[in-house]
Formats: structure tokens, sequence, C-alpha cells
């Protein structure tokens, strides 16, 4: 039998059919819902782990409900189930590793911080420190907020951290640099393209005199010289086209106008695209090194000077031997060029050829190792007073020289040789010593007279033959007086030649010189037969009045003792146009033409024998020429051989 | 024993009496005297003496200039010859040692000793 539904029954089955409808739509909506927050927590998910700063969530009692991939990476968690974990559970399962106790003072710490925040009751920020494994140290800044009911209470906790270790170290590298900047004694400035002051360090104001108050802002071209307005200008074109200019030196103005010299480093200021933005200045005061530069100029030059004007040569040689530095007077001296002897060796004057020798092998003399080796060798110094060194063209030059070492840090690296010639000292010797032997000579002369003379007499030889002693002992007296003669003469020549018997000029009238000359003479020409003829002029001239006379004397002394008897002496003056002409005509014998020139010489006379038998000392005529020269004048003879001589003094008027 | 002679060639009149006074009274020669190279060169090769004495500084031709002539003269090259010279440096020792004579003199000489000085260097008894 067929169950009738009752409405009741149709009723409850349709509302059955309705509930079910509704709650299958419900289930539906709520796995919809279900869906779009699972889809919304993904997001969430995806969107916090791609988030490079640390996110992590706590509950209200510090148990981790969420951390993101940043904050599993850091404290290397990813294979820890750490949800539902306080940060204390969470130390306990990685504690027992070693390689994670770096970061176990962080979960022990943040327990403690967490607490700080809920007690705030409002965002809590600070810096935290974490040192890797890799011992990198990383510093985050890390913000918690804490979360509460509508009632006050805890709900959760929300831990957010930035990565700050880059803008810290840029922060730090940036401390540094301004420290750097502001300590820097060089002016580093800061312009723009324009030209502008942008930034201006301590150096600047210790350089320039301008503060950075007053000097930002205004245009760099202040710095310039005011004749140059260019410079600025033109250099910052230059950074922008070409790029930066290195040690450019020029002279700036400080704020006090005084002129200073700078080097200057400019290069442009570029951004994080390569464009130029600014420029930066760096000037370096030089003033000092420019003041150091010019003395070691002035230095360098005035020693150039001393070299090239030194009367002495001076030789430069390096440890080899090498000529390194020559002066013009060693140069000239050896005959060389400088240029030729830089960088040759030393051996080209000290050991040389002569024309005389075959050529190609060295001179005899050259044989020798040069002194100046052995300095270059054991370093001492070695003084040298006849050596010998050779010109270009071949010939000797004896040289005197000194050769010292040059030493750096005690290791020899050359040798400086300082040389004379001595050619003329050598001759001068050699005048000299040819002079003693001829002094010599003549002194011993008489005196071999003297003491042959004295000696026969003292020996009684003589004793029965008296007029061989009276021959004797008049050989004797007229020796004595001979010799009397020569040393006075010698003493005198001498001390005119040194100075030692200076002239007192006064002004004299010729006339008296003459006389008196004349009247000291007349004996002895009267005794010799002579007639001596004077004809004084009236003139006067500004001479030294004894010695004119001495001279005179001489004259007259060598005319009447070469004039034989009966003959006449002419002893006369005439004025010149600037001088007095003063002239002594004998009739003697005369004097041959190749001794007209040297009888003014020491010991030198015509016939010497002869003048020695007249008491001469062959000295006469060079006292004569020695006592004109002193008073400017000249003497000279002209003669006839056989027909007497005249001799004439020609003295200036005045002096 | 025939008496030694002796040639003395001086410039100077004083030194020649004095020296022929001393070699002829003390030595016991027989002195002839020149005044010049010249005339001495003529004397030695006219008389033939048995020594010279021959001074150095003398005008015209000198002591070693006389020197030369007499020994490239085959008549007086063998004459033996005494230097009486007053130049005594040490240069113009050096130059009379290399010339080739017998001895040298230095004046001033001492008049007494002469005749032995010269009786010494020529080895005459």
């Amino acid at each position: 039998m067929a169950r009738k539904k009752t409405p009741k029954k149709t009723k409850l089955i349709q509302s059955l059919k309705a509930a079910n409808r509704q709650l299958k739509q419900e289930i539906a909506d709520r796995l919809r819902v279900e869906e779009a927050l699972r889809a919304s927590s993904e997001l969430l998910q995806t969107l916090i782990n791609a988030i490079p700063d640390l996110v992590c969530f706590k509950d209200s009692q510090g148990r981790w409900l969420e951390a993101n991939q940043a904050v599993l990476d850091l404290l290397q968690l990813n294979k820890i189930d750490y949800r539902g974990k306080t940060d204390a559970e969470i130390f306990d399962i990685i504690k027992h590793v070693n390689a994670l106790s770096c970061y176990q003072k962080i979960l022990l710490d943040s327990q403690c911080k967490d607490e700080k925040a809920w007690q705030l009751q409002k965002v809590y920020q600070e810096e935290e420190k974490i040192r890797q494994n890799d011992g990198i140290l990383r510093i985050y800044d890390v913000m918690k907020v804490p979360l509460f009911t509508a009632t006050g209470v805890r709900k959760g906790l929300v831990i957010l951290g930035r990565d700050i270790t880059a803008k810290k170290q840029a922060e730090a590298d940036y401390i540094r640099l301004a420290s750097m900047v502001e300590s820097s004694e060089d002016a580093i400035i800061g312009n723009t393209l324009d030209g502008i002051i942008v930034s201006w360090n301590e150096g600047a104001k210790q350089i320039y005199g301008y503060s950075a108050v007053e000097a930002i802002g205004s245009p760099i071209s202040m710095l310039a010289l005011p004749e140059r307005p260019n410079e600025m200008p033109r250099i910052l074109t230059s950074i922008t086209a070409q790029g930066g200019i290195d040690h450019y030196e020029t002279i700036h103005v400080r704020q006090d106008g005084a002129n200073i010299d700078v080097s200057l480093t400019i290069s442009p200021i570029k951004d994080a695209l390569g464009q130029i933005t600014g420029i930066s200045m760096i000037a370096r005061d030089i003033s000092y090194r420019k003041r150091i530069e010019c003395t070691l100029e002035q230095l360098r030059h005035q020693n150039e000077l001393i070299l090239d004007s030194a009367g002495e040569g001076i030789c430069g040689l390096n440890r080899d031997g090498k000529i390194t530095f020559i002066n013009p007077a060693g140069a000239r001296m050896t005959g060389y060029d400088i240029r030729e002897l830089i960088m040759s060796d030393l051996r080209q004057i000290t050991k040389g050829h002569c024309r005389s020798q075959t050529p190609g092998e060295p001179h005899p003399d050259s044989l020798q190792p040069s002194p100046i080796f052995a300095t270059l060798e054991d370093g001492k110094v070695r003084y040298v007073t006849d050596g010998v060194f050779w010109r270009k063209d071949g010939t000797i030059l004896p040289v005197e020289y000194v050769s010292t070492p040059m030493r750096q840090e005690g290791a020899i690296i050359g040798a400086v040789i300082t040389f004379k010639d001595i050619t003329e000292r050598q001759a001068m010797e050699k005048m000299k010593d040819e002079f003693i032997s001829v002094v010599s000579h003549e002194l011993r002369t008489p005196l071999t007279s003297i003491r042959g003379s004295l000696g026969l007499l003292s020996s009684g030889l003589l004793a029965s033959s008296p007029q061989k002693s009276e021959r004797m002992l008049d050989i004797a007296m007229f020796n004595c007086d001979r010799l009397m003669r020569l040393v006075n003469d010698i003493l005198d020549l001498e001390r005119m030649h040194s100075g030692q018997l200076p002239m007192e000029k006064h002004w004299v009238n010729v006339a008296d010189l003459m006389i008196q000359a004349a009247d000291e003479m007349l004996p002895v020409a009267e005794k010799a037969g002579v007639d001596l003829c004077v004809v004084p002029l009236e003139f006067k001239v500004m001479v030294d009045r004894d010695r004119i006379i001495q001279m005179l004397t001489n004259l007259l002394s060598n005319s009447i003792r070469f004039s034989g008897a009966n003959k006449r002496i002419d002893f006369t003056a005439k004025p010149q146009e600037n001088h007095v002409l003063i002239s002594v005509r004998d009739r003697g014998r005369g004097i041959p033409p190749d001794k007209i020139e040297t009888i003014f010489g020491r010991f030198q006379q015509v016939d010497a024998s002869d003048s020695r038998q007249n008491g001469g000392t062959g000295l006469g005529l060079a006292i004569c020429r020695s006592i004109v020269q002193q008073h400017g004048g000249k003497i000279w003879a002209e003669s006839i051989f056989g027909d007497g001589s005249t001799f004439f003094v020609s003295l200036p008027i005045n002096l | 024993m025939t008496t030694k002679r002796i040639l003395l060639i001086d410039d100077e009149d004083d030194i020649r009496e004095i020296a022929q006074l001393s070699l002829e009274m003390i030595g016991g020669w027989s002195v002839i005297t020149a005044c010049c190279g010249m005339e001495g060169i003529e004397t030695a090769e006219s008389e033939q003496p048995d020594a010279i004495m021959l001074d150095v500084m003398m005008p015209d031709l000198d002591g070693f200039a006389t020197f030369q002539k007499l020994q490239a003269n085959q008549q007086t090259k063998d004459i033996p010859v005494i230097l009486l010279t007053a130049k005594i440096q040490d240069r113009d020792r050096q130059k009379f040692d290399s010339l080739g004579v017998s001895g040298v003199i230095a004046k001033p000489f001492e008049p007494l000793s002469l005749a032995e000085e010269v009786a010494q260097i020529l080895g005459w008894a």
C-alpha cells in the first residue's frame, strides 16, 4: 500500500531540501571564502617573502606565528618547524648546533626586547647588530609593533627589520670622508658647472682667508688674479669637455689681496648616470715650495756662475773615471769644448800622446797611472804639485791639482778634481832659479877675488914682494866695493819689484835733477878724461827725486865708463806733448844691435869683463828701467856700433 | 922632471892673477892665462898644457862651449879640464857631471889649497 505524503511531511521535505540547498550554498560559499582566504594568505605569504626586510608575526604569548623567508634565511630556520613556538623553544631546538651559535643571542634577547614593546604599548625601534657565521657584521633597524584588542589585551606582535648595514657603512664612509676633507690642509672646493662655490673646507679657509659662509655662493673666479679674468672660466670649460686637470700651477689671490702660488687638481663630479654635475677643485699652497725652488734656482745659478767664473779648472768624475762635469776654465786650459769632454774618459787628458812620439803610442810620462784613479779607488785626497795633463793639440799642460773623492752614504761615487795651469809658475820658478844661480855666481865672483887675495896675503907668501902684496890689497878693496855695490843694487831692484820701495813723487824741476846728477858724476868724468856737457831744462815733473837722480847717475856712469878719454857726453832734455824726454849721448864704442834690448836685463852687459873692470855690477840699466817704469815712463837706447850710444828716458809730466 | 904647465881660462882679471900666483907659488907649476874661451882654445892648441882650468860663466863662448870645442879638437881633446866656477847649484852640478870634465872646483876657492885640489884631481904628485 503507498504511503500518502501528508502536507506536513511535504512541507518538512521541502523545508529539508531548502535547508540542504542553503547548506550546500553556505558550504560552497565557505569553500569560496576559504579559497579566497587561502589565496589571500598565499598572496600575503608571497608578498612578505619577497620583501627583503625581516617580517615576523608573534602572538600575544610570544609564539611565532609566521616569519618571512628573510628571517628564516638570516636565522637559518628553514628546516625548523617554528610555528607556534616561542623564542626559547626555538632556541632549545637549535642550541646544540654550533653553527647556529651566533643566533642564539638574538633569540635569547628577543623576548626581553619584545617585552619592552609591550610595556611601551607603542612601536619600539632600535638597531640590532648581528654577526653572521661568516663573520660579517650586519646592522638591522628593528621595529616591534605591539597589537592590542579593543579592550587593551595583547593580541600580537609584528616585528619588522631592515638591513641598514650598507647605509651605516655609507654613513661611516661619509663621516670619514667629510673628516678627511675638513682636516686636509689643501683647499677642497666644490663648484657648480657655472663656477659657483658650493662647498669650502677648513683648508680653503686657511689658504684663501675666506670663511665657508663668505665663500659659498660666491664665484670661484674671485680667487683668480684680476689680470687673468678668463683663467677660471677656461678651466671650467676644459673640465666639462676633456676631463680633469692635474697639478696646474697658477697664482691665486687671498682675501687680503696677497698673491699665493697654488697647484690645482680639478676634476668633474659625476652622478650615478655619469653626468657631470659639478666641479671639484683641490688647491695646494705651493708658495713655500716655489720660494724654495726660487732659492734653489738662485743658488744653482750662483753656483753655476761661480763654477763658470772660477779661474781654476774644476772637473767632476763618476766612479768609472768618466768626466761628468767640467767648468769653462778647465775646458779652456785643456783646449777642448766642454761637450767633447762630458762622459769621456779622464785618460783623454791624463794619458795622452805627444806629437813627437810614434802615433798611437803613449807619452812615456803618461805611463804612470794617474793618482786621480787611486782616489777613486781608496777615497783618499791627493794633492799633486807637478802633474801633467794633455791638451787636445797634444801639448803638455803642467798642472797642480787636488783630487777629492765624492761620497754618498759612505760609498765613493766619484771624484772632484780642481786644477790650475802652472806653466807660468814653472816659468817663474825657472826664472827665479836662474836668477838665484846668476846672483849666486855674481856674488861669488868678487868674493873669490877677496878671499883669494886676502888668503895669499895672510899666508905670508907675498911678504917678500911688497908690490904683489899691495896689488892683493887693491884687489881686495876693489872687489869689496864691487860686492857692496852689487848687494845694494840687488836689494834695490828686488825692493822695487816687490813694491817695498815706494815712490814718493813730488813736483820737481827737471833742471835740478840734471844738475844734481851731473854734479855727482863730475869727479868720475874728470878722472876718466870725459867732457860732461849738461843743458838743464826748466820744466816741472811729478817724480821721486832721489830715484830719478839714481837713474840719471847710472846712465851717466855707464856713458862715462864706455866713452873713453877725451870724449864728450851730452846730457840734455826737452819737453814733449805730455812728457819730458831726457837723453844721454856718448861717443863710446856703441852697442851691438843684438844687445840693444838685452842690456836692460839683469846682469846683461855688452862686455862683462870691461864693465867689471870699471866697477859695473850688471844691474845698473835694469835698475834704471825699473825706476822709469814705476814712473810710467819708457827707457831705450839707440846706438851706432863704433860711434856711441844715446840713452833716452821719457817721463810723463803728471801721473 | 919637467914643470907641469896649466892653462887658466877666466874672464876675471883679478881671479886669473890670484889663481896664477897660488898655482905657481904653491903648486910650483907654470901657469899661462887666457881671458876668454876663444883665446883659451888657441892657446891650448899652441901651448899644449898639461891641464886646463876653465871658468864657466864667460861672455861670448862660455865654459861649456869652450870645453866642447876643446873635446872636438884632436890637438886638445886629451888635455884634462878642471872647471873653476861659481855656479854651484844642484842642477849646475848635474850638468857638470854629464860633461866629462876631470873635476870641478868651486869659487871662492882657498888660494893656499888650490894647488892641492888640482893635484888631487889630476893625480899629480
